[in-house]
């Protein structure tokens, strides 16, 4: 309790960070219309697919039912906004629904392996940061900076530079390698311009980074670019606050003393321990909801599902039709939508099995590798 | 303003910010070796791919491996003509069996021996259903039905073989059946559109295809059994105008194209022996009779060319054009076809001369013709010539008529009734005992426009008339003993379905004889 009462009394003191928390709120509140534009379109609302580690999602789904754990979100995630424009008398009201809607956020995100995105797991890490860990405008500055690092770090290999994820612009292909490397590096250069002490420094990377991110846009999503141009501009008003307090810093309180300078780099740890663990679990990723997306090529995968009945059968077609492609190629997604097909079918007369083979190559493959072939993947061949 | 105060870790910075640096520009450098050079990385990790599948990717091995065992469901099916009874032209209908075929409009068909398989353009689904037409000892096939994906359709006719089914489909796929259980042996799906039936070369599935970009058709090889892609590759400009024919003996091809090209094609090097230029384009699959190449074009011709060059033998006004390739009369020197205006043709391919002409009227479904030979007592009793040993043309006439002609004279020599609209020429035992014919269903006939096409039964034909009648009679009269005095005089009032043998008109309907 101590320690929450820490947390909030560190948000009150700081007018940055009550902006941050409202933010935060905005975040949510635009989060909510994504999600609901995903879960009310009839085609892909009900197709839920699972986490690798939640297989039996549906079964306990509440986002698909009548919207009303999204609504509850988007109430939780306005009115924790609207407590933090109030001011600092209201700020751990505020700090516990922006906690609720957090963790309300994370219930709906576990659910659905569709929602998975770098965004979303950049602002998760960030309002744990700020909701639960002490020196917050330091941690923030941190988390941002690792992640823009760790974000160009991932995509120095091959898949990025080929530059096939500017192939969409239609450049010659020699272009787009070039954009590849220039985007790496704008990644690895531009954030460290967020941690000068000059506000000009802070203005140039603001304002390059959001122009990176707009150019970015068309492949990344433009919802990424809102949300980070919103974490992006907090910069200025943390660093000024930061500057101000240093000019002005004579009394340093013994019952509440400064939080410790090592926090940052515990974050920075943290995020990058959980970007690390699918190397050191040897796992495909992402073994958690808090890793972020690498760069791959484009995978290409065939699944061939025949539907045996007793005397007949049945091409199905395409069981993931609504699902992007960085996913529809994931083994445990594939076996999932099978499942479900197979207690769909279930219900049909004569229906014996599904016979079922998936294979996968990647972009520089020229042959099929055999993921899975399962001759009766319902498990329930009568003889 | 603001006095910046010195790190004591500055002096660490440079050397960092330098090894980091230096570690992202060799990662980056190896990772794509070709940033200063005209090469690119995506065409250098993606070559050896491209040539590989260029233009078709490598097909579904993976799919061998179903196995299904689908239970016998034979339809219910019953014959009971005595054996002795012989072949003549005073057939009857004998007995009508329904099954229970689903609805289909446009439905096309496709018999054999032991099975009937259908299908229709309007529908995601092939059946198949065994016959028992011969009484053949060997295993009959089980009625198998096969699903497409939702709103596939199948495309051109099936190629079947002894073993396999090969359809193609409106999603560019290839599906290869197992004949007698309907599994599903490999599919694969191909870049372009699949244009006409495929063809056999040995054990080679030749498909062509047509890029609608580039306008340009592709034929290619694969193998029939697991569907890796052959050696044999051949680029045409323009969609093909008739189905390929493969000739084993030469080990050649020959490819029709809407450009009016017709070529000759060495396999499986794809070499073109030769290519001519036809006055019009080529509308059915040519025949290969005795070194020369007969064809049929879209201006109303036949002409026949000499194998191993295009030069032409003769050519043979037709009136209209040809719905499909000649039937060869064995035991002469004749060949048939029907036009679409129901002209029956026979030429003699020696001489590219006419023998006759008749304009049948005919107004079935089915435009295919037939060569069937009549027994001894049939030559005797309707004066045809020994010489062509009862060869007989059969071919459909006027309306839900069969009419059979002699092939020398043109005259007809009998004459078959239905009991509903042609669906299709009709199919021997082995033993010319039964036959088997597919007709128009009545649902059909009263919702005409409903349905352009379906397959609601089949019927048996048989020979003695007289026969079938008494057996009917006895039927009836036992079945009207048995019910009520009403359901008596409505089976007494029934028609007798075949009706009285009819006298050949053969002066009203013929037209000319040609020459």
């Amino acid at each position: 309790m101590q320690w929450i009462k820490d947390n909030t009394w560190e948000i009150n003191q700081s007018k940055g960070l009550r902006y941050l928390g409202l933010v935060l709120s905005l975040i949510h509140i635009i989060t909510f219309f994504q999600w609901n534009s995903l879960y009310s379109t009839p085609d892909t609302g009900t197709q839920i697919v699972c986490w690798s580690f939640f297989e039996k999602c549906k079964e306990a789904a509440f986002v698909t039912g009548n919207g009303g754990a999204l609504y509850t979100y988007l109430g939780l995630a306005a009115l924790s906004a609207f407590l933090f424009l109030l001011g600092p008398a209201l700020t751990s009201r505020a700090w516990g629904l922006l906690a609720t809607t957090f963790f309300l956020k994370l219930s709906i995100y576990l659910f659905d392996y569709r929602l998975y995105s770098n965004t979303h797991t950049l602002v998760f890490l960030v309002e744990l940061a700020f909701l639960l860990v002490p020196n917050k405008r330091n941690l923030f500055k941190s988390l941002i900076l690792v992640y823009f690092l760790t974000s160009g770090l991932f995509k120095l290999n091959t898949a990025w530079l080929t530059g096939f994820a500017f192939e969409p612009l239609h450049f010659a292909p020699k272009v787009n390698e070039w954009l590849a490397v220039l985007s790496l590096i704008a990644e690895l250069t531009l954030p460290f311009f967020l941690l000068a002490r000059k506000m000009k420094h802070i203005f140039i990377g603001v304002i390059s980074l959001t122009i990176y991110h707009f150019l970015m846009g068309s492949f990344e999503g433009y919802f990424h670019l809102f949300i980070m141009t919103l974490l992006l501009v907090l910069f200025p008003v943390l660093n000024q606050e930061i500057h101000n307090e240093e000019q002005g810093y004579t009394f340093n309180s013994y019952l509440r003393p400064s939080p410790s300078k090592l926090w940052p780099p515990i974050g920075i740890l943290v995020f990058l321990g959980l970007q690390a663990l699918p190397f050191f679990l040897k796992l495909e990723w992402p073994t958690t909801p808090f890793e972020l997306i690498r760069p791959s090529l484009p995978e290409e995968c065939q699944q061939k599902s025949v539907a045996i009945y007793t005397s007949s059968t049945k091409i199905l077609p395409n069981l993931l039709e609504n699902v992007e492609q960085h996913t529809s190629c994931k083994t445990h997604i594939r076996l999932a939508a099978l499942k479900d097909k197979c207690h769909e079918l279930s219900q049909e007369k004569d229906f014996v099995t599904i016979y079922s083979s998936f294979v996968r190559r990647n972009f520089s493959e020229s042959h099929f590798q055999t993921v899975f072939e399962m001759t009766d993947a319902c498990g329930r061949t009568q003889k | 303003m603001y006095d910046q105060p010195s790190s004591p870790y500055r002096i660490f910075l440079i050397p960092i910010l330098l090894i980091f640096w230096g570690f992202v520009i060799v990662t980056a450098f190896r990772a794509n070796p070709f940033l200063f050079q005209s090469q690119t990385l995506i065409n250098s990790i993606t070559h050896k791919k491209i040539e590989q599948q260029h233009p078709f990717p490598k097909p579904d091995h993976h799919l061998v491996k179903i196995q299904v065992d689908h239970p016998k469901e034979l339809p219910e099916y019953q014959y009971t003509a005595p054996d002795s009874q012989r072949w003549s032209r005073k057939l009857a209908l004998q007995k009508v069996q329904p099954l229970n075929f689903p609805d289909l409009k446009d439905v096309k068909y496709r018999l054999t021996s032991s099975d009937m398989f259908f299908w229709s353009s309007h529908s995601s689904i092939f059946y198949a259903r065994p016959i028992e037409i011969d009484d053949r000892t060997e295993e009959s096939s089980s009625a198998w039905s096969f699903q497409f994906v939702e709103s596939e359709i199948p495309r051109n006719d099936p190629l079947i073989t002894d073993q396999f089914v090969i359809l193609t489909t409106s999603y560019k796929r290839i599906v290869v059946l197992v004949r007698k259980t309907g599994q599903l042996l490999w599919s694969l799906t191909v870049d372009y559109d699949i244009q006409q039936s495929p063809a056999l070369i040995e054990q080679q599935l030749l498909v062509s295809l047509y890029d609608d970009e580039t306008q340009q058709s592709y034929l290619k090889s694969f193998d029939l059994v697991n569907g890796t892609p052959g050696t044999f590759h051949l680029e045409l400009s323009g969609r093909l105008s008739a189905p390929l024919l493969y000739h084993s003996d030469s080990h050649s091809l020959f490819v029709a194209t809407e450009e009016r090209e017709l070529l000759h094609v060495q396999t499986p090097s794809g070499d073109i022996l030769w290519k001519h230029t036809t006055p019009s384009k080529v509308v059915t699959q040519p025949n290969l009779i005795d070194d020369q190449l007969l064809i049929n074009t879209a201006d109303q011709t036949t002409y026949s060319l000499k194998l191993m060059s295009p030069e032409i033998n003769w050519d043979y006004k037709l009136k209209g054009i040809a719905q499909h390739p000649f039937i060869v009369i064995p035991s002469s020197h004749f060949v048939a076809v029907m036009t679409d205006g129901g002209y029956l043709h026979t030429i003699d391919y020696k001489t590219g001369k006419g023998v006759w002409r008749f304009n049948t009227q005919a107004k079935a479904q089915t435009s295919q013709i037939a060569a069937v030979r009549f027994s001894n007592q049939v030559i005797e009793e309707r004066e045809l010539k020994w010489h062509y040993k009862g060869w007989s043309i059969w071919a459909p006439c006027v309306e839900n008529r069969i009419c059979m002609f002699n092939p020398s004279e043109g005259n007809l020599i009998g004459r078959l009734s239905t009991a509903g609209e042609l669906a299709s020429m009709p199919l021997f035992s082995s033993d010319h005992k039964r036959l088997l014919i597919l007709l128009k269903n009545a649902k059909d006939q009263i919702a005409k426009k409903a349905y352009d096409w379906g397959l609601g039964s089949y019927i048996e034909l048989s020979q003695y008339k007289q026969e079938l009648e008494d057996a009917q009679k006895k039927a009836e009269e036992e079945k009207a003993q048995a019910k009520a005095a009403a359901a008596q005089a409505k089976a007494a009032a029934a028609p007798t379905a075949g009706g009285p043998p009819e006298s050949a008109p053969q002066s009203e309907n013929r037209e000319s004889d040609d020459p």
